[in-house]
C-alpha cells in the first residue's frame, strides 16, 4: 500500500523529528521527557474507567471529582512541557509535581472509601505515585530520596486505614515497588545519561580530529602552491625553470579548485594512482615516482628507479608517496641550491620491503637544530605514516640532505 | 705522467671551442677543431681528446659525429672524454661501447668539466649518474658479475649519490680504498660495455631485439690503456 508506506514513512519522519536533538545527552533528555509524559498518559487512560464508580461510591464525589482533574490536568502539562521543551521538569516543577502527587494520597483519605484504597483504580493515587516515582529518576541522590520518602510515607498514610492482616503483605510490597522500581529507575537513566555522554565526547573527539584533518589538508595544498608562487616572483629565476613552474603552478590550480569545490579531493586530475570507484586498487611505484619528478627537470634530476620495476603500491599509498617526492623536490628547489638530485628505487626482495631515496648534493642543513616545516614535517613524515610507510630524512650542513622512504613489498 | 695535461677539443660551436681552453688554465690545449675529421688529419699528440657529441650542423652537415667519431678517435690512439648535453642513458652507453673513458655534461660546473677531463687523461674512467645506475640495474640483473661484494656496496652507494665519507663511515673503510674500488669498477663498466654484444644488453634489460642497434657503434676498437 503505497498511501500506507507513506503515511509510515511520514509518521517516522515527524517521529525522527521529534527525537531529533543536537547532542545525545540533549536527545536522551527529549526521550526521558517523552517517556516520564507517556508513563502519566498512561496512568490517565487507566484512571478513566473507574472514574464514575469513584464518584458513585466517595463519600467526597465533589473533592474527588477535583483530584481526578487535577491529576489529569497535571498530567496534560508534564506531557506539553516535555513535547515543547524537549526536556523533564525544572526543579520547580519537580518539587510541585511531587507535592500534588503527596496532596493527592493524604485528600484521597477524604475522597476514596477505605475498602478502594488497595487493588482498584477507584484508588487511583497510589497508581499515579508510581508514575511520579519513576518520573524522579534523574534527580540528585538526595533530592530523589528525599521525593520519594514523602511519596511512599503519603502512600502508607493513605492505605493506613485500609490495612489488615490479609492485605498487610500487599501493603508492605506496593510500597517496597515505589522504592524500588523508582531506584532502578534511576540507575538505568544515570547509565544512560552515562553513555550519552561518552556518545557526546567521542562525537566531539571525532569533530576535533575531522578539523585538524581539514586543516591539514589545507596546509598540504596551500604548500606546493606558495612555494611556486613565491619562486615565480623572483626576477632572477631563470627562463627553463619559470617554464617547469608554470606547468606546475597549472596542476596546482587545478589541485586547490578540486579542494574548493568538493573539500575533499585535493589530488591533481591526471596523476597515476588518483582513486575513482573503477579505478585500480593498485598502482606501479615507478608511476608513482615518475609522476611525483614530473616538472622538476630543472633541478638536474638523475632518476634511477628501474630496480624497483614491478613494485606494486596501494594506491591511496602511491599517492602519498608521489606527493611526498614533489613536496621534497619542492623543497629542494627552493632551499637546497643543489645541481643534483638523485631519486633512486630498490625492491629488496630478500627484506620484503621497497626503498625510495631522493638525494640532492645542496647545502644540506642541521637536522637537529633546523625546525621541520609544513613540506617535510607533514606532507612528507605525516603523511606517509598515515600510509603505513616510513620517511626518514638526513642532512649535514654542505653535503647535501637525503629523504628516504620505505614500505613492505606486497606479497 | 710528467708536464702539464694536454687536450686536443672538437666542438662545433665556435664560442665553445675558443672559451674553453680559456676556462681550463690547468690543460693545455694543443689544438682545437670543429671537425673530427679535421683532428684526425692532424692527428696532434694529446692525452685527451674533449669531445662534442653532436657535431654536424648547417655548416658541416656532413660531419662525423655520435659514436662514430667516438671509434675513429679511440682508434687514432686518443683516450676520448665527451662533453656533451646527451642524456639518453643507452646514447651514452654506446659512446662507452665506442672506446669513450669519460662523459662529462655541458651544464656541470667547470671545476667538474676540469676534474673529468683530467681524470680521463691520467687513465681514468668517468661515467655519468644515468650509467652508474644502468650499471647497478645491469649488475643486479646479472650481466655484469665480476664485481666483488666491496664493490658493489661502491656500487650501489654512488648510484644512491652517497658521498666517500657516507660510505666510509658505514663501510668502515678509508674514503682512498674506496676510491680505489670505485676506479676499478669504472674500468669493469667500461670494458663490459666495450665488449658485451648489444643483443645480450637488450635480453638482460628486457628490451625488443635491434633497440640499441640504432646507435650501437658498428666497430669499437680498443681504447688506449
Amino acid at each position: 500500500m503505497i498511501t500506507g508506506g507513506t503515511a509510515n514513512g511520514s509518521g517516522r519522519a515527524r517521529l525522527r523529528g521529534l527525537l531529533a536533538a543536537s547532542t545525545s545527552a540533549a536527545g536522551v533528555e527529549n526521550v526521558l521527557a517523552l517517556a516520564y509524559g507517556g508513563a502519566r498518559v498512561a496512568t490517565i487512560l487507566q484512571m478513566i474507567p473507574s472514574l464514575p464508580r469513584g464518584m458513585k461510591v466517595s463519600q467526597e464525589p465533589r473533592l474527588y471529582l477535583v483530584l481526578w482533574l487535577l491529576a489529569a490536568a497535571n498530567a496534560v502539562g508534564v506531557v506539553t512541557f516535555a513535547l515543547v521543551r524537549r526536556r523533564g521538569l525544572s526543579p520547580v516543577g519537580v518539587v510541585v509535581d511531587v507535592a500534588l502527587c503527596v496532596a493527592f494520597l493524604l485528600l484521597g483519605t477524604l475522597a476514596v472509601p477505605v475498602p478502594d484504597r488497595i487493588g482498584s483504580w477507584v484508588g487511583w493515587a497510589p497508581g499515579y505515585a508510581l508514575a511520579v516515582v519513576v518520573s524522579l529518576a534523574g534527580l540528585p541522590a538526595g533530592a530523589w530520596c528525599a521525593a520519594v520518602g514523602a511519596v511512599s510515607a503519603a502512600y502508607v498514610y493513605f492505605v493506613a486505614g485500609a490495612v489488615t492482616a490479609a492485605n498487610r503483605s500487599t501493603i508492605a510490597g506496593n510500597t517496597l515497588t515505589l522504592i524500588v522500581l523508582g531506584a532502578v529507575a534511576q540507575v538505568v537513566v544515570r547509565y544512560i545519561r552515562h553513555v550519552a555522554a561518552a556518545a557526546d565526547r567521542a562525537h566531539a573527539r571525532v569533530a576535533e580530529l575531522a578539523r585538524r584533518e581539514e586543516e591539514q589538508r589545507a596546509r598540504l595544498t596551500m604548500h606546493n602552491a606558495t612555494t611556486i608562487m613565491h619562486l615565480l616572483i623572483d626576477p632572477a629565476l631563470p627562463p627553463d625553470t619559470r617554464d617547469q613552474l608554470r606547468e606546475q603552478a597549472a596542476v596546482e590550480v587545478r589541485r586547490m579548485r578540486a579542494y574548493l569545490s568538493r573539500g575533499s579531493d585535493t589530488r591533481s586530475p591526471s596523476a597515476p594512482g588518483d582513486r575513482h570507484p573503477a579505478g585500480p586498487a593498485e598502482v606501479a611505484l615507478r608511476e608513482v615516482l615518475e609522476a611525483g619528478m614530473s616538472g622538476f627537470a630543472d633541478l638536474g634530476l638523475e632518476p634511477a628507479v628501474d630496480l624497483a620495476d614491478g613494485v606494486m603500491v596501494g594506491a591511496n599509498a602511491g599517492e602519498a608517496v608521489r606527493d611526498a617526492v614533489a613536496g621534497v623536490l619542492h623543497n629542494v628547489r627552493r632551499h637546497a641550491r643543489a645541481t643534483m638530485v638523485i631519486v633512486h628505487a630498490d625492491a629488496e626482495e630478500d627484506r620484503g620491503r621497497w626503498i625510495v631515496t631522493i638525494r640532492d648534493d645542496g647545502v644540506g642543513f642541521d637536522t637537529a637544530t633546523t625546525p621541520r616545516g609544513t613540506g617535510l614535517a607533514q606532507q612528507v613524515v605525516a603523511e606517509l605514516r598515515r600510509h603505513r610507510l616510513t620517511a626518514t630524512i638526513s642532512s649535514t650542513p654542505g653535503l647535501g640532505t637525503q629523504v628516504t622512504i620505505e614500505g613492505k613489498l606486497a606479497r | 705522467m710528467t708536464g702539464p695535461l694536454t687536450a686536443i677539443l672538437i666542438e662545433d660551436a665556435t664560442a665553445i671551442r675558443f672559451g674553453l681552453p680559456t676556462l681550463l688554465p690547468d690543460i693545455t690545449f694543443a689544438a682545437a677543431y670543429a671537425r673530427a675529421e679535421d683532428a684526425l688529419h692532424a692527428c696532434p699528440p694529446a692525452d685527451v681528446a674533449v669531445l662534442d657529441l653532436h657535431l654536424a650542423n648547417s655548416g658541416q652537415q656532413d660531419a662525423t659525429q655520435g659514436v662514430a667519431a667516438v671509434a675513429d678517435l679511440v682508434a687514432a690512439g686518443y683516450r676520448v672524454c665527451l662533453y656533451t648535453q646527451e642524456e639518453r642513458r643507452f646514447v651514452l652507453a654506446a659512446c662507452m661501447a665506442a672506446g669513450a673513458r669519460g662523459l662529462i655534461r655541458k651544464s656541470a660546473p667547470l671545476p667538474e668539466v676540469g676534474k673529468a677531463i683530467i681524470q680521463v687523461a691520467e687513465g681514468d674512467v668517468v661515467i655519468p649518474q644515468s650509467l652508474i645506475a644502468l650499471t647497478e640495474l645491469l649488475v643486479r640483473k646479472g650481466s655484469l658479475t665480476i664485481l666483488s661484494p666491496r664493490q658493489r656496496q661502491v656500487l650501489a652507494g654512488r648510484a644512491r649519490g652517497q658521498t666517500y665519507t657516507e660510505m666510509s663511515r658505514s663501510m668502515h673503510l678509508s674514503e682512498s680504498t674506496l676510491r680505489g674500488y670505485w676506479r676499478d669498477l669504472t674500468t669493469i663498466t667500461a670494458d663490459h660495455f666495450q665488449h658485451t654484444a648489444p643483443a645480450d644488453i637488450e635480453r638482460t634489460l628486457g628490451l625488443a631485439p635491434g633497440d640499441l642497434m640504432d646507435f650501437w657503434p658498428t666497430h669499437r676498437p680498443d681504447p688506449p690503456t
